[in-house]
């Protein structure tokens, strides 16, 4: 060991620019990770905290994607009784936080001269609180009038209607009938981190009114999910327990899904972040391996003599090549942990600043949300540092074992 | 017969002829790559890496091109021209050209006059987009339709891939159909759906229209792909006026002359007024409202920047640190050349030149893949299955566009990098006292 602490230490320069090198793609990849890992939470928790809860419960004939939302006329309802049952029977299990009724459906909304689709979704605001978390200091507003409703403030501008004026609600109902109910415009719908976009085309409105406009009682088109947090990584699971919980009658109407099978665009999003990061992380960790394999080859010709000395010493091959490859993990573990200690400065000054903020919606995708705040685990770090060190390792390998593998006269002979 | 001497010195400088006996040398060129090859598998490595930083950077500008491509010409081709005269903006909202309210005016013949007047004026298209309730047999859903003269506007009917059927005849009471909308609704090929649209005079109309394909636009997806497309004679017969327009594409042969144009025809939109009911106009250069696209073009090239940064900063570092060895290596070399007479300008010249030409065989190697990569993706382009990648790119198909300042950084900044980098080594190996350097230490 005390050799080979030596020999790596001896040419300082050569030791430094490997670190160098290693330490830079190291910060890259370790930055990396730590982003795509944030832009997926942040993807996800916008999309939960904000819109789908975890699980949504809806009729198997209705469309897979939440935000395929039907016009009034098409749509699948979950009728009174079954919807207290399945509420019943869901919020009993362990695994459930709340659960939440709605009427999700298709409308226009305006201001009587001209109108904008919207995606209006009618709830039980007492329950919806505890669904989306991120709404839950808005939706009580929706308690304040019969008539209230929060909208996007994409529609507020887009309809010209002012907070607090009245602004037209339209739609087909499922008996074939338009209607209409104006609404007051009490808040926005707006979340504090899901992507702008995903919210444009959103009005929340009263359950009970909701119904009225649409001559139904009682029903639902959808059942809104909250886990509690220990579950939320074992959403699966919970949708087994969810079927096992519903009658078989229930089971054969209704589908249980996770928030990932109905907001797909969370995938979407994700892979073009981890497709953007894999991308400049697998440029540099190709520039950091070529840069090794040049240090290593440079530092094996230069030791020739040295390799001959040893090796007329008794010093057998697998030894020579054992010793080689040890002095590359030496150098490239403390690039790999030098790069992750700036990562960690950098990414805990990020934590500290409260994140990476998106105000433009390209900030937005890129971010995963309006706040991206970097995540690292456990998992990564060690992928990471497996990833430089075994990549490392596999290209050097066969410079070591050539070296190893010349023969000792060769190596000792002066001649250049 | 040619001697076989190696000119180390020339000039105003006395010219030693050094005898190399039966090596054949006859060049300062033919030393250096003999000096090349002697390490081989170093400046191979070196090479590859060269290689591959000139490669990354040809090939990155190469996509940054093709996405600019698609937020640039492809708009100005399909979506807006380069000015387009539509109703005027007054809200913030509306600033976004692909995401705003266009209000109905009438596209007279005396506005048709004025417009072919305007210099480098090279054709108009008019649009006809309004929003409209599409009623199917089991449903009817809000949408929006937008319609073009398919006999002019190629550009726009080619932007469109059909997927299944055909494009609708001009003047036609048909449709195509964006193919995801179709796959929500069950609407398909041969179905005929009913539009309902406001009139100019604002009354409600109501057509029915064959179905004739389903689509996805190639170029600007996430924009076109909102539209159901009819042709504009049918689409004015359903509004209730023979020249209603919603926007005017004006192509102009240089796009430099967008100042002058935007400076004639203004002023004439705001002498027109608003006649009857119609809104203010104004026209717009297309980048005006292009504002999502410069943001995301700024931040592509900003994570580009930073990995170009990066893989230069490395290759700068490990291409001194080798010139510095492979120079301490040839120390008793460089001396003994000195020894005959070479001058420092000259030794030094001989070492910067093994790198320029190592540099400069790598960077055109990998200009070569790239250029290679180019042609094959230009040609098929690249799938993006991802939707929201699509829109994001600007494309259903990636093209990368031709860069050639993309080309040329890919060969200059490997190139200046090596040259730099070997420049410090050179001149200190040419300044070591001859002495010293031949010392057996």
């Amino acid at each position: 060991m005390r050799l080979i602490l030596r020999n790596v230490l001896r040419h300082r320069g050569r030791f430094l620019l490997s670190v160098f090198v290693v330490g830079v793609a190291s910060l890259l990849l370790v930055f990396a990770t730590a982003q795509i890992s944030g832009v997926k939470a942040a993807l996800v928790r916008g999309m939960t905290d904000s819109l789908t809860g975890h699980l949504q419960i809806k009729p198997k004939a209705a469309a897979l994607s939440f935000f395929d939302v039907s016009t009034g006329r098409r749509l699948e309802l979950i009728e009174v009784d079954e919807l207290s049952s399945v509420l019943k029977k869901v919020r009993a299990l362990p695994a459930v936080e709340a659960a939440s009724p709605r009427m999700s459906f298709g409308a226009v909304v305006g201001n009587g001269e001209s109108s904008t689709p919207a995606m209006v979704i009618a709830v039980e605001t007492q329950q919806e609180q505890h669904v989306i978390p991120d709404m839950a200091e808005v939706l009580p507003l929706l308690d304040t009038a019969v008539q209230a409703a929060l909208v996007s403030p994409y529609l507020v501008e887009k309809s010209g209607v002012p907070l607090e004026e009245e602004i037209l609600v339209l739609t087909e109902t499922p008996s074939e009938v338009f209607n209409g109910r104006p609404y007051d415009i009490k808040g926005y719908a707006r979340s504090p981190h899901l992507i702008d976009e995903f919210m444009n085309a959103v009005v929340f409105t009263n359950l009970d009114r909701t119904r009225k406009m649409l001559y139904v009682e009682s029903v639902a088109t959808d059942i809104a999910v909250r886990v509690k947090p220990e579950y939320a990584d074992r959403l699966p699971e919970v949708v087994i327990q969810v079927r096992e919980a519903l009658s078989p009658d229930e089971r054969e109407h209704l589908a249980v899904r996770t928030y990932r099978e109905v907001a797909q665009v969370i995938d979407s999003v994700g892979s073009i972040a981890t497709g953007m990061a894999t991308v400049q992380v697998g440029v540099v960790i190709f520039v950091m391996l070529i840069v090794v394999l040049i240090l290593t080859k440079l530092g094996l010709h230069e030791r020739r003599r040295e390799i001959g000395t040893l090796m007329s010493l008794g010093m057998t091959r697998e030894r020579l090549v054992r010793m080689f490859a040890a002095e590359v993990v030496i150098k490239v573990l403390i690039g790999y942990m030098l790069g992750f200690a700036v990562a960690m400065v950098l990414l805990l000054g990020i934590r500290q600043a409260g994140g990476l903020k998106g105000e433009t919606l390209v900030e937005q995708y890129m971010n995963g949300g309006k706040v991206l705040l970097p995540v690292l685990d456990a998992y990564n770090i060690v992928l990471g540092l497996l990833l430089v060190l075994g990549v490392s390792l596999l290209t050097t390998i066969a410079s070591c074992w050539q070296a190893a593998n010349e023969d000792v006269v060769s190596l000792l002979h002066t001649k250049e | 017969m040619v001697p076989e001497y190696i000119d180390v010195a020339h000039g105003r400088q006395r010219a030693y002829r050094v005898q190399l006996g039966g090596v054949g040398l006859n060049s300062r060129w033919k030393l250096i790559v003999r000096n090349l090859l002697r390490q081989r598998s170093r400046n191979l490595l070196l090479g590859g890496l060269m290689l591959f930083a000139s490669f990354v950077i040809i090939f990155f500008s190469q996509f940054l091109a093709g996405v600019q491509q698609n937020f640039s010409r492809n708009l100005v081709a399909v979506a807006t021209g380069n000015v387009y005269i539509a109703s005027k903006v007054t809200r913030r909202i509306d600033r976004n050209i692909m995401d705003r309210d266009y209000h109905y005016f009438r596209f007279t013949p005396s506005m048709q006059a004025t417009l072919k007047q305007l210099p480098g004026y090279a054709g108009a298209n008019v649009r006809l987009e309004f929003d409209t309730k599409v009623a199917t047999e089991i449903d009817s859903v809000p949408f929006k339709a937008m319609s073009f003269d398919v006999r002019s506007d190629s550009k726009l009917a080619a932007n469109l891939r059909l997927v299944e059927g055909r494009m609708f005849d001009s003047g036609s009471y048909e449709v195509i159909v964006p193919a995801d909308f179709a796959r929500r609704n069950l609407i398909k090929v041969g179905d005929t759906i009913r539009l309902v649209a406001r009139s100019l005079d604002k009354k409600v109309n109501l057509i029915d229209y064959r179905v004739t394909g389903l689509f996805t636009a190639i170029s600007l997806p996430a924009w076109l792909d909102a539209y159901i497309y009819l042709d504009l004679d049918v689409a004015r017969v359903l509004v209730d006026d023979p020249y209603a327009a919603t926007r005017i594409n004006v192509h102009l042969s240089d796009d430099a002359n967008v100042e002058r144009v935007l400076s004639q025809i203004n002023p004439y939109l705001v002498q027109r007024g608003h006649p009857g009911d119609e809104p203010e106009l104004e026209a717009a250069d297309w980048r005006s409202g292009a504002q999502i696209f410069a943001d995301l073009t700024d931040a592509l090239k900003l994570s580009y920047t930073i990995v170009i940064v990066i893989v230069m900063i490395m290759v700068a570092a490990s291409l001194a640190f080798t010139t510095m060895l492979n120079i301490m290596e040839r120390t008793k070399e460089i001396a003994t050349l000195a020894a005959l007479g070479a001058s420092p300008a000259t030794i030094r010249a001989l070492l910067m030149r093994e790198s320029l030409v190592l540099a400069l065989a790598a960077s055109l190697a990998g200009l070569l893949v790239a250029g290679l990569l180019y042609v094959v993706t230009v040609r098929y382009g690249i799938p993006i299955g991802n939707r929201e990648l699509s829109g994001f790119l600007g494309s259903s198909h990636f093209h990368p566009a031709f860069a050639p300042a993309g080309y040329l950084a890919g060969v200059a900044l490997p190139v200046l990098t090596a040259v730099t980098a070997s420049a410090f080594f050179a001149w200190r190996a040419s300044r070591l006292p001859i002495t010293t350097a031949l010392a057996d230490r």
